[in-house]
């Protein structure tokens, strides 16, 4: 999206996150920082880099390939404002101010696109809310699907679900960032956190809607319709492993030396698979505790069955795949060994050099020369 | 946007919608989630998305002989045979591959064409489609795309202006490029699975193939992107992603620390470094629960009131590291105070005293909630070959707009008005559908 002027005046993740897409797209994207900073500088987890004290490793990721301006007031930024074909705002718990701000940036430039991010939107009973990524989360509808049946829901090891929001709120700028140069007038964008997740299920809802049926969890099985969609244990750690189709589940009795169960007719249908995934799994368990995930996933993939190794984040660091497709960025100043994800796809020949999250006020002068 | 080689399109003029992608014409060849999601994002941008699906499409992972189960009840789960296709009212009814749930809302807003890619004069349709299109998106494997002929280099010959999106489980290149893969399976890969999980438990998935959802997503903000670039350039754009990298998008702090100490996360369950107390607490009622932070320490003061318990009031709890050292306790408090109440009258006093809370929703609550109900979130469309059934809808709001949401075409449902529109007539149609080059219904 090269051409483009981003503000980023969100304080939010679901902000920070839709800004870093822009950023690696090639988009300029200029940080509004408080003279106190951002709050996400503060944000866990934190890694010590110099004698300086920790970082946040949070901000260094969402940060980075932008740029930095401090405003004390609204005045300071009218300029930005005023030639800006997107500016991102947040929310929480108080959509009145953000709508003012962004009523008062549309009227200074009627063509930028104005995009603001909550966790619960600018309309309805919860529009004051508050949200943290727990509760994000927990109301958009992921939580109550992962985990034991007998314990506790059990949210990702990270604020995914605000950064669904904040994915949501990028390809929605994006289509108005179209319309805005169609038409020469941009819109005001209200993208929640907790709809975002809602509209990004797989098929919960209309489980619901089709048959009344109320979707729980099924600890590392998949649920209702599928086995083995599931994690095994092998000697060294774990594997995943999805037969789903006719064939794949072939693969998977072939691969297992479970044969026999080949010739149970009743078993090629999925769903009848999942009501016998005890059975099942009685037969597959001892296969892969005699077998390392290298081995298992070998033998499982020379079958066309889906399968991999469930990875520490430091061995998927090192993943052969990552590495020979050049994934990893390395960001300037963090060391040898630092790094982060670089562009999540890529869009022909172009690529975007990845420069550090900024400090504070960094481009106040070029930005505002 | 401008389209070439556009010879009079007939198809055009109603599919226009607010977010003036009107212009845009997709092919879309994709299955189960990611690829199908990416398409109808587009649709309801405004985008005429043609699926272009194989007549056994519709099968994938499906049984045949199935009959409607008349023992079945509301709210039961369905005997296996009809239980992948999340029938409406579990019937399969005379024409299943139209009445499937979860198709029909992934492929929501799209026309369908159902063509045999490798049947005789099939190519010779997809090539003209090409010719008239600004983008084929497919998430087939880097294999399947060389085996159909829909890479990039083939097409742009067709077209020198076509955007290719391959959003595939690993990516076009590399030692794993050709592996065989799922949601679960990118999870997997990812290392984040490794990272979720209760403190001292093992790894675990999501409950949801939720790489699928999450490479829709960036998928279309990578079609987009490369819609942007061709205006710039005014030449062919390849988008080669990776769902198993987009899905890492979302780790980016966890990859920093942990390519800097070595050490992967350790599972933490529902906590947080900086929020203390956090967790998700057990409410009255058969698997209820209750997200809840605490911010700060004046939110801490105000659940101090709220919950009453004077155990709460040690001095130590006054600050988050003293709170985080005695978070087990706090719990067993905290679990004790919510156990009786209802979930979501809890949510509303909490957040009404500005302590971010949230009840863990299920899709049953989500259907009713009044929030969502008041924003229109969710959708009711006619279906072909069904009753008028509800839906997620379309999760972004603008001033003076409403989305174009149309149900999801039967299998072919399009297939004359588009063979027309490039100039087949009825003979050459009637041949084509003899040869099973296209179709309406899937092979017996």
């Amino acid at each position: 999206m090269r051409n483009l002027t981003v503000l980023d005046c969100s304080t939010s993740l679901a902000g920070a996150y839709c800004t870093r897409l822009f950023a690696t797209l090639g988009a300029e994207v200029i940080i509004a920082e408080p003279p106190g900073g951002h709050p996400l500088r503060g944000a866990p987890p934190w890694v010590t880099i110099t004698e300086d004290g920790p970082v946040s490793a949070a901000w260094a990721y969402l940060a980075a390939n932008k740029r930095s301006v401090v405003a004390a007031d609204d005045a300071t930024l009218a300029p930005l404002e005023a030639r800006a074909n997107l500016v991102v705002l947040s929310t929480d718990g108080d959509p009145d101010l953000a709508l003012a701000r962004a009523e008062r940036i549309r009227r200074a430039n009627p063509a930028a696109v104005v995009t603001i991010c909550s966790g619960f939107g600018l309309t309805g009973p919860y529009r004051a809310y508050r949200s943290t990524p727990l509760v994000d989360w927990a109301v958009g509808g992921y939580l109550l699907l992962t985990g034991e049946r007998q314990r506790e829901p059990l949210a990702g090891a990270g604020p995914w679900s605000s950064y669904v929001g904040g994915a949501t709120a990028t390809l929605a700028s994006q289509a108005a960032l179209f319309r805005a140069r169609h038409r020469g007038s941009g819109d005001l964008l209200d993208v929640s956190n907790m709809e975002a997740a809602a509209a990004s299920h797989q098929w919960s809802i209309t489980l619901y809607t089709h048959q009344g049926i109320r979707k729980t969890r099924w600890g590392n099985r998949h649920g209702e319709a599928h086995h083995p969609l599931a994690l095994y244990r092998c000697t060294d750690g774990w594997v995943v492993i999805g037969a789903v189709s006719r064939h794949q589940w072939e693969g998977l009795c072939i691969a297992t030396d479970n044969v026999e169960l080949l010739i149970d007719e009743a078993l090629y249908t999925p769903a009848e698979r999942f009501d016998r995934m005890d059975e099942i799994d009685t037969l597959l368990n001892p296969w892969f505790a005699a077998h390392s995930r290298a081995e298992a996933v070998q033998l499982l993939q020379e079958q066309r069955c889906p399968a991999g190794q469930v990875l520490a984040l430091d061995e998927a660091l090192r993943s052969p795949q990552l590495e020979a497709r050049a994934y990893w960025a390395v960001p300037e100043g963090m060391g040898p060994d630092a790094r982060i994800p670089g562009p999540p796809f890529r869009i022909g020949e172009r690529t975007v050099p990845t420069r550090p999250a900024p400090t504070l006020g960094q481009h106040q002068n070029e930005v505002f020369a | 946007m401008s389209r070439p080689d556009d010879s009079g399109s007939t198809v055009g003029s109603d599919w226009r919608a607010a977010f003036d992608l009107d212009g845009v014409r997709v092919l879309e060849l994709t299955v189960a989630w990611a690829g199908p999601m990416a398409g109808r994002w587009l649709g309801e941008f405004g985008a005429d998305v043609i699926k272009i699906e194989h007549p056994t499409s519709r099968g994938l992972a499906m049984g045949s002989g199935m009959a409607a189960d008349p023992s079945w009840q509301r709210g039961q789960l369905p005997g296996p045979t009809l239980r992948n296709g999340i029938f409406p009212d579990n019937d399969p009814g005379e024409h299943w591959w139209n009445r499937l749930g979860h198709f029909n809302k992934m492929n929501r807003t799209k026309r369908s064409l159902c063509l045999d890619l490798k049947a005789p004069g099939g190519r010779e349709i997809f090539e003209e489609l090409v010719r008239r299109s600004d983008v084929v998106l497919n998430n087939y494997s880097p294999r399947g795309v060389l085996s159909l002929g829909i890479d990039h280099e083939t097409l742009r010959t067709i077209n020198p202006r076509i955007v290719t999106v391959d959003l595939s489980g690993f990516g076009a290149t590399g030692p794993e490029y050709d592996q065989v893969s799922w949601g679960p399976i990118l999870e997997g890969a990812s290392g984040l699975a490794h990272a979720t999980g209760y403190a001292g438990s093992g790894p675990f998935k999501q409950g949801l193939a939720f790489p699928d959802a999450v490479g829709g997503l960036h998928g279309t903000v990578a079609l987009l992107a490369a819609l942007w670039e061709r205006d710039v350039t005014g030449e062919a754009v390849h988008v080669d992603a990776s769902q198993l990298e987009t899905y890492l998008q979302f780790a980016g702090d966890l990859c920093l620390t942990t390519s800097l100490t070595g050490a992967s996360p350790a599972r933490k369950g529902n906590r947080a470094e900086d929020l203390a107390p956090q967790g998700v607490y057990p409410c009255r009622g058969d698997d209820r629960w209750l997200a809840l932070s605490v911010p700060d320490d004046a939110a801490w003061a105000t659940l101090v009131e709220l919950v009453g318990d004077p155990a709460l009031s040690d001095a130590d709890y006054r600050s988050v590291d003293g709170r985080r050292a005695a978070h087990d306790h706090l719990d067993s408090i905290l679990a004790a105070w919510t156990s009786g109440q209802d979930a979501h009258e809890l949510m509303a006093r909490l957040q009404d005293a500005a302590i971010p809370a949230g009840v863990a929703m299920s899709n049953e609550d989500l259907v009713g909630d009044p929030h969502l109900t008041e924003r229109g979130f969710l959708v009711t469309v006619e279906q072909t070959d069904a009753r008028p059934l509800t839906f997620p809808g379309f999760p972004v709001h603008a001033a003076g707009w409403q989305p174009t949401v149309r149900a999801a075409p039967a299998l072919g449902e399009h297939n004359e008005e588009i063979l027309r529109w490039l100039g087949y007539d009825d003979a050459a149609i009637a041949t084509l559908r003899a040869a099973g080059t296209v179709a309406d219904v899937p092979p017996a």
